[in-house]
């Protein structure tokens, strides 16, 4: 893995180490076919599944707790930060355990937060809307595939994009 | 047609990450696509991730990129400027729900092998493992970088034109 070998010969300052194929060879090819291989991976990993749902409650209760921080610091820096981890830390979670529309949602609300480091008083109410939303998501495991999950995540688009969500998406008071 | 899988049984991996509900999930998904909980160790930072290296070989660092301390990316440009680090060219998985194209280039230039968009899947992850144990790239020295070829598939063949920084003067050294 550490032999080096100098080919270049337009660029002298530039080295390039062939690739080590040590792993290839520690590591071959099985007979077991790759899906199976997967699906019992996955069955592993639900075993989680009861653990995932009590961090996903602490999870939407610290969102919602950084959310009331915001409004009372009136959208500050160190506010907005904490909000940003909370909503980052479930965007990163939630999908593997089935949850993927709390993760597009809070993908939403990140993407709205960059480049934002205090919130004007409209901006909190974009933030609302996705902590609403948030919140409807996790309580009926929404999925983003079906028409009330893309209600949602559209309607949160557009109120980001600056325009106004369409009539009947559930965001307000979920 | 069969895909066959890897048998990772062999290979020992260092996973981090500074939640522990990360790590387990890291962990459950290697231990069932076959490595022994043996071959696995796992650290809180890329500190103690660096200060494990002293004594553990992993052969795969599977880490996050969000981490105090040392996050996933300095630690990985740690690794790779160090030339009498023995891991100096162990593969490195990055996971992260970042997925903006300026943190995928900030991996990418700190010598990161591989990027997964959090969340993980087990597929999303078995993909990128494989990609490092089957297709290795060749590392890179130049005075700024030291890493994974950052261009994937290299045609020695190749005959088009050619628009590298470092082939064009004009554009590596703008006036």
């Amino acid at each position: 893995m550490t032999d080096k070998t100098d080919n270049t010969t337009e660029h002298p300052e530039v080295r390039f180490i062939p690739p080590s194929y040590r792993l290839k060879a520690k590591a071959p090819l099985t007979g077991e076919d790759l899906g199976t291989v997967l699906a019992r991976a996955e069955i592993s990993l639900n075993r989680h599944h009861d653990e995932f749902l009590g961090k996903l409650k602490s999870g939407m209760a610290s969102l919602q707790q950084a959310f009331d921080a915001l409004l009372q610091a009136g959208g500050d820096e160190t506010a907005v930060k904490k909000l940003d981890d909370e909503a980052h830390d479930l965007r990163g979670l939630c999908g593997t355990f089935g949850y993927r529309t709390v993760t597009d949602v809070c993908a939403i609300l990140c993407a709205f937060l960059e480049n934002r480091t205090t919130l004007s008083a409209s901006e909190i109410e974009v933030v609302r809307l996705h902590i609403n939303a948030a919140a409807l998501a996790a309580a009926r495991q929404l999925d983003g595939s079906t028409a009330e999950g893309k209600l949602v995540l559209d309607g949160l688009r557009r109120v980001v994009a600056g325009g106004t969500p369409p009539q009947g998406t559930p965001l307000n008071g979920a | 047609m069969i895909r066959r899988a890897a048998d990772l049984r062999s290979l020992r991996f260092l996973v981090v990450d500074d939640v522990e509900f990360s790590r387990k999930i890291v962990k459950t998904v290697l231990r069932a696509l076959g490595v022994p909980s043996d071959n696995m160790r796992e650290a809180e930072s890329g500190t103690e991730a660096l200060v494990l290296l002293v004594h553990y070989r992993p052969d795969i660092a599977i880490v996050d990129y969000m981490m105090p301390q040392l996050d996933g990316i300095r630690f990985a440009r740690t690794l790779r400027q160090d030339p009498s680090h023995p891991c100096r060219m162990m593969p490195i998985v990055m996971l992260s729900a970042y997925s903006k194209a300026r943190v995928v280039a900030s991996a990418r230039d700190a010598g990161v092998t591989e990027f997964v968009v959090k969340p993980i899947s087990v597929s999303s992850l078995y993909e990128k493992l494989e990609e490092v144990i089957l297709h290795p790239r060749q590392f890179v020295e130049t005075p700024t970088f030291f890493g994974p070829d950052r261009h994937r598939h290299r045609d020695r063949d190749y005959g088009g034109p050619r628009r590298r920084s470092a082939d064009m003067p004009a554009l590596a050294d703008p006036v």
